[in-house]
């Protein structure tokens, strides 16, 4: 009884042994897959061992870690060898970047102030952030950084800043796998307006809300809104309608649908990063936006910009509505120059 | 007689004499400069006199206005009689007083028109009482305007509705139409009741209080330490061992402005020009329970605004040395505001916090050489944030195999107060992971905070559950399989937060129930919703959990689809996570940020940590780990599992621990399916990267995320 206990033993320790001082993972012979990398996805695929093949073998992994291990770590581009953490190696990628600052008659800005924010795993709170100034050409860059994600933001005093301009950079994990590649002859470019004359502007901002809620029924029954008074129901120059399903069961809804109406005026669609000078003409008094399941324009939530104007005389505004199918309230936010003039510039 | 004159300077015209004699009463008129010999037949007794004068020709100066009420002298601790015209002690050159009257409160005038007489005397006048007729508003320029305010009797009895200059004026005279004009200066306390942001001076307003219905707000009680020159400011754990050194009410100054949250405005308004150095204007306390306390700081802005809350350049300046002086008024000490804050009319601007518990009215005194001449109050009731929302923690049973834990709710407190107000909403903060108790509490008094600033007047609620924590950030890169191991935890939990909110229906029939759950609390909600928990409008905050468990078309990540084509995991649910919460109804919003870096590290666990510690495993074979064989999970012991591997059978252990996401997290990722609509934190409130940006909405000061609890607001509109 004790020897088959000291033979049971020795085996167990022999065992243990053989895991302890076989070779490392990074000095097996593997089997080296090819990479390819397309030119526009960034995917990365390996040839080689199939993905997904598995026995039915308890464990069968097993011997399949060992064969595809390095392929792995390959892929998400881990070097085992490294005292590097993982997430480290994954995130800290390089960065480099290059930029253009025009203003609204895409002239070069020079002078305007660069603020770089990128996240960096290896600085405190994972932030760090640099600045400089755009030159004579307008142009700018950051070299040499590591990181996952960089954001890059342009101004100048007496200068609006673009809200439309792209100003975040993905390295790694990017949305829509869009990874950033950097191009010195194709900078990114930062759009600037100068500020010119402002105006006194009524706009729907109320307390900390910037935009009017109006809760508009569900059965498309009109609600008139006055736009100068901040003014839901009753008379107003704007009028909104909806037909939407009840809230808790939208996701079965197969269709819904928003309309705005202003007999007296109408809107423009637009989506200018400064809509400062509002059209003087072409107008449509109504804006229909119906929405069916299945079709390729099917929308949950709508986030719509124009100009609009009304009244007579006549005024002049910008306007957004935000609306969601699941929810009966919209949003209006808006400015108007109430004098009738067409500038929308607000006053500095 | 002749050119003789009466007492007034008017000159006698003539004396009508009533003579007894014994053919009766005889009347003579003596014309001044005239005389008259009595008749023989006259009694001996002198004759009756009847002296007529020239009528008197009055012209008005001026109009003069006095208070009718004794005053109480202190010096001579009596009432002392007002001294108008008929008093002995009255002098035809005293001038109209001061009016200064309480809004809400009557105050009683004495209106007289001063009056010459042009033939008589030149030092002598005549006093006519007046009537009243209406009392205007008086704008900035003092001239009166059209617009009439207060409400005001014939008799000079006038109740002030709204704070500011009033100009009483008085019927017309009947011969010239001239009117008097009495300037009277209605003077009110205004805060902020409603949290609305509007501060309502009117007398019947939003922002009325009163005994029954004060001001509700905490005391400021925590600590929003600044380390260095710039530092905004972060919440500090009050350590149990000499709280009042963190206190933030105990310190000389705001600390940071992360700590004007903590900061309500009071206005006094309608005080005049306090020129005369025998005035003096006290705060102090009456009608208390407990001990309440504030402190008072004077506000930066001109216009009283609340850009404290709103603007980080305000912010800075509101706590710098120019501003950021204390004036502690106690229920022992009455504090004597400085005589130069109201040397000039106009509105006074403050900031108080809470620096005492209790109830009562802060009343302010405006005394003159001692004589009280106005007193007006304002109600407030301060307590421990925490008595204002109710908290409740989840415990875990994680004894024995992960298929067997269980979890149950304990309620911890319930609101005793409403310091937001009585709409029927409720809003319930499911915490991410990472969170400590500490951490919780700091976390939930902040939500609770700026959604009371964002103008929230519903109920407020906050669990606790069993999450995973670190001690540094830095750990979690080194090892992601922390998410794992919360996880699991917050799957096992989900049965809590399912009878928690079963319980919040029941208990509020009729309130929207609207969950605000954050990072990986939409991972413990997830699994609550999928056993039956109740909910309005559920948003997910940051989410740290796969869009694709929400949306069956989400777009996939690259990196994660090439990590599964070599390490192959379970996809669809139930063991993965593509659709397994596809089911859900309702309205389900979700807040997202791509550049989130925390949910970044989300990304590299689920690339690389999945299943847990493989990739540890497959560089040490020491490791205990997960695996998946393409057809089952299996939970294997150290040395490869060579003493134990077990399958994996329990759906939430699959997904926490073996299935890999194909898509980034729904917090860093445009997502629809049952996601009805989205909100970009990048784009709208500028979050971006680093860890706090992952908890933006209550690292940032207030000053910089605001807008995102009014989206909150937004959110749960019907």
């Amino acid at each position: 009884m004790r020897k088959s206990l000291l033979i049971i033993c020795g085996l167990v320790l022999a065992v243990c042994f053989w895991l302890l001082l076989r070779k490392p993972l990074s000095q097996l012979e593997v089997k080296q897959a090819e990479i390819e990398q397309t030119a526009t996805n960034q995917t990365v695929v390996l040839k080689g061992p199939q993905a997904g093949q598995a026995s039915a073998e308890r464990n069968p992994i097993k011997s399949q870690s060992q064969r595809d291990g390095k392929d792995f770590f390959r892929a998400l581009g881990i070097d085992t060898n490294s005292r590097t953490p993982i997430a480290e190696q994954m995130l800290q990628k390089p960065i480099d970047f290059y930029g253009k600052v025009i203003d609204e008659n895409s002239n070069a800005v020079s002078g305007a102030s660069i603020a770089f924010r990128w996240d960096d795993l290896t600085a405190p709170d994972w932030t760090r952030t640099s600045s400089t100034l755009s030159d004579a050409d307008g142009l700018f860059s950051l070299n040499g950084k590591r990181g996952a994600t960089l954001t890059v933001s342009a101004s100048k005093e007496g200068y609006y800043t673009s809200r439309s301009d792209t100003d975040s950079f993905y390295f790694v994990f990017a949305p829509n796998n869009q990874v950033y590649s950097p191009d010195q002859s194709n900078p990114i470019i930062f759009h600037l307006h100068k500020k010119g004359q402002g105006a006194d502007l009524v706009t729907s901002a109320n307390g900390l809300q910037t935009s009017l809620a109006a809760l508009v029924p569900l059965n498309g029954a009109p609600l008139s809104v006055d736009l100068l008074q901040q003014k839901v129901g009753g008379s107003g120059d704007l009028e909104l309608s909806q037909v939407k399903p009840d809230r808790s069961h939208w996701q079965s809804a197969t269709n819904w649908s928003f309309h705005m109406n202003i007999p007296t005026g109408g809107f423009i669609e637009q989506a200018d990063a400064f809509p400062f000078i509002a059209p003087e003409g072409g107008y449509q008094t109504t804006v229909d936006l119906n929405f069916v399941k299945g079709e390729p324009d099917w929308k949950t939530q709508i986030t719509k910009t124009y100009y609009i104007a009304f009244g007579q005389p006549r005024k002049y505004g910008w306007f957004r509505v935000e609306a969601n199918i699941a929810q009966q309230t919209v949003f209006l936010t808006y400015a108007i120059n109430p004098s009738g003039s067409r500038n929308l510039e607000p006053a500095n | 007689m002749a050119n003789t004159k009466n007492y007034f300077g008017l000159p006698f015209l003539k004396e009508r004499l009533a003579i007894a004699s014994d053919s009766g009463l005889v009347l003579h008129d003596i014309l001044a400069g005239n005389s008259y010999t009595l008749p023989d037949n006259a009694y001996g007794n002198m004759p009756t006199l009847y002296a007529q004068t020239a009528q008197p020709q009055l012209q008005t100066v001026e109009y003069d206005f006095w208070s009718p009420i004794p005053v109480w002298n202190d010096a001579i601790t009596r009432y002392v009689e007002p001294w108008l015209p008929g008093s002995q002690y009255f002098s035809t050159s005293s001038k109209s007083q001061l009016f200064i009257a309480a809004v809400g409160s009557g105050t009683q005038i004495a209106g007289y028109a001063k009056m010459a007489v042009q033939n008589g005397n030149p030092n002598t006048f005549a006093y006519l009482g007046q009537y009243f007729d209406k009392a205007y508003k008086v704008d900035t320029n003092g001239v009166p305007t059209t617009t009439q305010t207060g409400i005001l009797s014939p008799y000079g009895a006038f109740l002030a509705t709204e704070p500011g200059q009033a100009a009483l004026v008085t019927m017309p005279d009947i011969d010239t139409g001239e009117r008097g004009t009495c300037m009277v200066y209605s003077v009110s306390m205004v805060l902020d009741k409603n949290h609305d942001g509007t501060m309502d001076a009117s007398f019947t307003g939003p922002d009325t209080t009163s005994q029954a219905n004060p001001m509700e707000f905490w005391i400021n009680n925590d600590c929003d330490w600044a380390t260095y020159a710039n530092d905004p400011g972060f919440d500090k754990v009050v350590q149990p061992v000499n709280p009042g050194y963190y206190w933030d009410y105990q310190y000389y100054a705001p600390r940071s402005i992360r700590d004007l949250e903590d900061y309500s405005r009071l206005w006094i308004c309608g005080v005049p020009a306090l020129t005369n150095s025998g005035y003096q204007v006290t705060m102090s306390w009456a009608n208390v329970s407990g001990g309440p306390a504030i402190n008072l700081i004077q506000s930066c802005e001109t216009n009283g605004g609340n850009g404290y809350l709103t603007q980080t350049n305000t912010a800075w300046q509101q706590i710098s040395s120019a501003y950021y002086t204390k004036y502690r008024v106690t229920t022992n000490m009455a504090l004597t505001l400085p005589g130069s804050w109201f040397t000039n009319a106009g509105n006074k601007y403050f900031l108080f916090e809470g620096a005492g518990v209790g109830s009562g009215q802060l009343v302010m005194t405006i005394t003159q050489n001692g004589n009280t001449i106005a007193q007006v109050g304002t109600w407030l009731d301060l307590h421990d944030v925490k008595e204002y929302y109710e908290r409740s923690i989840i415990t875990n049973n994680i004894s024995g195999v992960i298929s067997n834990w269980t979890s149950g709710v304990q309620l911890v407190q319930q609101s005793t107060s409403s310091a937001l107000g009585s709409d029927t909403n409720l809003i319930v903060l499911v915490h991410g992971f990472n969170v400590a108790n500490d951490d919780w509490l700091i976390q939930s008094d902040t939500v609770f905070k700026r959604l009371y600033w964002a103008g929230y007047h519903g109920k407020f609620m906050t669990v606790k559950w069993p999450c995973e924590p670190i001690t540094l950030w830095n750990g979690i890169s080194e090892n992601t399989s922390i998410f794992n191991n919360s996880e699991i935890k917050s799957y096992k939990a989900a049965t809590a937060l399912k009878n928690y909110l079963s319980q919040l229906r029941t208990r509020f029939p009729d309130y929207p129930l609207n969950v605000l759950a954050h990072s990986q609390g939409n991972a413990i909600m997830g699994e609550a919703i999928e056993q039956g928990a109740p909910f309005d409008t559920y948003i997910l905050t940051q989410g740290a959990m796969p869009a694709s468990s929400y949306d069956v078309n989400a777009a996939t990540y690259s990196l994660l689809t090439v990590a599964e084509g070599l390490v192959p995991t379970p996809e669809w649910q139930p063991m993965g996570y593509h659709g397994v919460y596809t089911n859900m109804t309702g309205r389900i919003v979700s807040y997202y940020n791509f550049q989130d870096s925390v949910l970044n590290i989300w990304n590299v666990d689920q690339s690389a940590g999945k299943p847990n510690e493989y990739a540890n495993h497959l560089v040490s074979q020491l490791a205990s780990y997960y695996s998946y064989d393409g057809a089952n999970g299996w939970n294997n012991g150290m040395f490869s599992g060579l003493f134990s591997s077990v399958l994996v059978t329990d759906p939430q252990e699959s997904r926490a621990m073996i299935s890999r996401s194909r898509t980034q997290a729904v917090g860093r990722q445009d997502t629809a399916g049952i996601i009805n609509s989205e909100i970009d934190l990048h784009t709208q409130f500028g979050f971006t990267t680093g860890t706090a940006e992952h908890s933006a909405e209550w690292t940032r000061p207030i000053q910089t995320c605001l807008p995102y609890y009014a989206q909150i607001l937004n959110t749960i509109k019907p």
